[in-house]
């Protein structure tokens, strides 16, 4: 269940990086990829049941979300690792 | 087009727990996160605690908890600032939290700071609070296996203490297989064997409360 909370942290980064970002800001996003450590702290199927509400209406509400293993991470952190924008 | 972030996603609590620690520190106060699952016997063992240290530190405590306040209201005789935060659902207290609990405080009049967490042994521990050590209560009651099947939890803890140690002869656990469980996850906390409603059996408690809290300021 902590993965509403993970969401919002989520969220917050991706519209910190959209807003100073030209190549991303107003476009739409294709994929975001996610990588985490060992042992997992985020379950994906419950974060994505928080995320996608909450990203309903923003230019991140179409994309699809890849999770990485990052097996030299033993602290089991969840890092956002790429987003892919729409072709033009 | 691909845009690389590589932001770990908890900075942004993480942020704040560093700025609670600052605070926390700023005004010598060494706090202890306190970790479980529920009915582990965090409040007993805070009871027990605040009883016999009131006279050597001044005690505060915050209390993580769904949406009642039955574990504040069980600490009130000690008349120690208390501060309640209801999560309303949420399963973990996070720094933001804590920074606004901070706000209510007088840190200048404390040397001591509980934080007694919602009961559960996932979601708390990812969250840095600004605390200078974690410790999670294991209660025997829960069996063995705990450790391993929450190998995250065990492995992010300064001190285990070993719960309820008095009924261990009515339970199909022993203390000593406990400890071995606990080694296999965390190989450098610390481990005390104790009963929360035994207060004569919290000596090594209060002597690592006093070891680590010097140390933890010097930091």
């Amino acid at each position: 269940m902590h993965e509403s909370k993970i969401a919002e942290y989520v969220l917050e980064i991706l519209k910190e990086t959209a807003d100073s970002d030209d190549d991303l800001r107003g476009k739409d996003v294709k994929k975001i990829t996610f990588s985490q450590g060992i042992p997992p702290f985020v379950v994906p199927d419950s974060f994505e049941f928080y995320f996608t509400e909450l990203i309903r209406g923003t230019q991140f509400e179409n994309a699809a979300f890849e999770y990485l293993t990052d097996e030299g991470d033993l602290s089991g952190g969840f890092y956002i690792q790429s987003i892919e924008t729409m072709e033009d | 087009m691909e845009i690389k972030v590589l932001r770990n996603v908890m900075v942004k609590n993480n942020a704040i727990g560093g700025d609670n620690r600052w605070r926390l520190k700023k005004n010598n106060v060494f706090t202890i996160n306190m970790l479980s699952s529920p009915g582990a016997g965090k409040t007993t063992l805070l009871q027990n605690t605040i009883g016999k240290l009131q006279e050597k530190y001044r005690i505060a405590v915050i209390e993580g908890d769904l949406y009642t306040s039955k574990d504040a209201q069980a600490l009130e005789s000690f008349n120690i600032p208390l501060v309640q935060i209801n999560t309303e659902g949420g399963c973990h207290l996070d720094a933001r939290m804590i920074s606004g609990a901070l706000d209510s405080i007088n840190l200048e009049d404390i040397d001591l700071l509980f934080v007694e967490n919602v009961g559960n042994l996932v979601c708390p521990s990812g969250f840095d609070l600004g605390e200078n050590r974690r410790i999670l209560i294991y209660p025997l009651t829960e069996g063995d296996d705990k450790p391993t099947k929450y190998a995250t939890m065990f492995s992010k803890v300064d001190l285990v203490i070993i719960n309820k140690v008095d009924i261990a002869p009515y339970l199909n656990v022993s203390v000593e297989k406990a400890m071995e469980e606990v080694r296999k996850v965390n190989e450098t906390c610390e481990i005390i064997a104790l009963s929360a409603t035994k207060p004569e059996s919290l000596e090594d408690w209060f002597q690592w409360i006093e070891k680590e809290s010097v140390s933890a300021l010097q930091e």
